[in-house]
């Protein structure tokens, strides 16, 4: 997975935490607003807390974090991606029998657009996109991490990433352009 | 290379998704809480010190390729090397452009991979491999993808990637493994649902690429994917081609109003070689190295 965008001063930072506890500090004013967004924008409500247990967790495990496979912004939002999953797993033992939402926080995403009156077209071509499609959508149009840092924070190769990205785009595209029409089908076989 | 995110943020509504993500900014309080509990751990590990483990994994393959039906000289054409990314050669990129008119030989020639697929042999091997390379905006990668009806594995520059169930779109539904093998393999009834809840519309052709390029479907149903494609207004015999490996196939290219698509299929083992997607901005090519069940991961 080749970086991109490097902060390398952020890079060195986690890097040098692992000798250095209190390298670790600076990191916390620098990315704390945008992995507090990302949960404010899936769980709001859990998003104080979420973001705290994020940093013990990011903290824990630091010295798994190795520049060549990625930024240290994409390492980071792939922590705050398991604290996210953790707890919509918890939450969802807790309140009702376990389904895919509770490992896919679209439901409240959904909930945030359609609070933000988002148009219903855009919410539901948005909906009809394979799960981990969307999610790479959304961590590039909110969280603006790079298509390599989003396929880290994912767990999938960064051109996997990029392919999906892609296709994503394009179906977005086609759901949302007022001019698209559906091909049209013949009975006979033949082509209309 | 670097990256930009804006050109995958090149869609209609694009800005008021991400003016829909807009939140306040975490309180004092809530920064000055994130900074104790570090400051707290890093105490602690003054007088501990623990380190986090990573995880490691492996695969191995197993592989199938049938070709039993050695098609006539429908898709004869010309040789074209596909070396470099250019527009598509049967279609225009215009968003005003009208899909192109479907040729005579479209659906003969797909008739017949059709019958090829509707030849071979069921597997019952518990994971399909797929081989890609891929080129996005000028980024190129290669990985193996093993899938299962569980969950699938990536393995990319000797990394190994561990995912959920993939799925495949089918008109507004995504269906998985066990989805596939419940769909219908009548191709009239399998385009309508292709087409169906498309009020935007989903492409057909895009589809029927994904499924057929890297999905475990059975040859049933690639045998009616391939003759729903020959009945699906728009597709266009462009002729024998190379691919990005050298490998000698017969193109098949769709023009929609936001992109272009090609398909390149082997008419002798009904396999998809490559899939070239064209938008505003920017291509994809999707080049399958490998398709087919795998008794094992390595």
């Amino acid at each position: 997975m080749e970086p991109d965008h490097r902060d390398e001063a952020g890079d060195a930072l986690l890097r040098r935490s692992t000798e250095d506890a209190t390298a670790f500090t600076p990191l916390v004013e620098q990315h704390s607003a945008a992995l507090h967004g990302y949960f404010a924008r899936r769980v709001p409500h859990a998003a104080d807390d979420l973001l705290a247990e994020t940093w013990l967790q990011a903290f824990a495990a630091r010295r798994g974090f190795d520049p060549v496979l990625g930024t240290a912004r994409g390492w980071l939002f792939g922590v705050a991606r398991n604290v996210l999953l953790l707890h919509l797993r918890r939450a969802g033992r807790d309140t009702a029998v376990p389904t895919p939402e509770t490992s896919d926080p679209w439901q409240a995403v959904d909930q945030r657009l359609d609070a933000a009156a988002l148009a219903p077209q855009l919410r539901r071509a948005l909906a009809d996109l394979p799960a981990e499609e969307r999610e790479l959508m959304l961590l590039v149009a909110w969280e603006q991490l790079t298509p390599s840092e989003a396929a880290s924070v994912v767990g999938i190769p960064a051109g996997t990433a990029r392919s999906r990205l892609h296709r994503a785009r394009g179906r977005m595209r086609e759901r949302l352009t007022p001019s698209w029409r559906a091909p049209r089908l013949t009975v006979s076989g033949e082509p209309a | 290379m670097n990256e930009t995110t804006t050109e995958y943020l090149d869609f209609p509504g694009a800005d008021t998704l991400q003016a829909a993500g807009r939140v306040a900014p975490p309180s004092a309080e809530v920064l000055d809480r994130a900074r104790a509990a570090v400051l707290a751990a890093a105490s602690a590990e003054q007088a501990t010190s623990a380190v986090a483990p990573a995880r490691p994994r492996r695969m191995v393959t197993g592989r199938r390729l049938a070709a039993v039906f050695a098609l006539a000289a429908v898709a004869a054409g010309v040789v074209v090397a596909t070396g470099g990314e250019q527009a598509p050669r049967a279609n225009s990129l215009s968003a005003t452009a009208q899909p192109p008119q479907p040729a005579v030989g479209a659906t003969t020639f797909l008739d017949g991979v059709s019958e090829v697929a509707q030849a071979q042999s069921a597997s019952t091997a518990p994971y399909w491999k797929v081989q890609l390379r891929s080129v996005v905006g000028g980024h190129t990668s290669t990985v193996t993808e093993y899938v299962s009806r569980e969950g699938y594995v990536i393995r990319s520059k000797g990394r190994t990637y561990k995912k959920g169930a993939p799925s495949w779109a089918v008109g507004a539904k995504l269906v998985d493994w066990n989805g596939l093998d419940r769909l219908p393999t009548d191709p009239a009834t399998l385009l309508a649902m292709m087409s169906a809840g498309q009020q935007g519309g989903r492409d057909v052709f895009g589809q029927a690429g994904n499924i057929l390029g890297d999905s475990p479907a059975s040859p049933a149903l690639r045998a009616a994917l391939f003759k729903a494609l020959g009945r699906l207004s728009g597709v266009k015999l462009v002729g024998t081609v190379k691919d990005h490996a050298g490998r000698s196939g017969t193109e098949l290219a769709f023009a929609g109003v936001n992109g272009s698509e090609a398909l390149i299929v082997d008419p002798r083992t009904a396999t998809v070689l490559e899939d070239v997607f064209w938008q505003a901005g920017g291509v994809s090519r999707t080049t399958y190295l490998e398709s087919g069940p795998a008794l094992s991961i390595d």
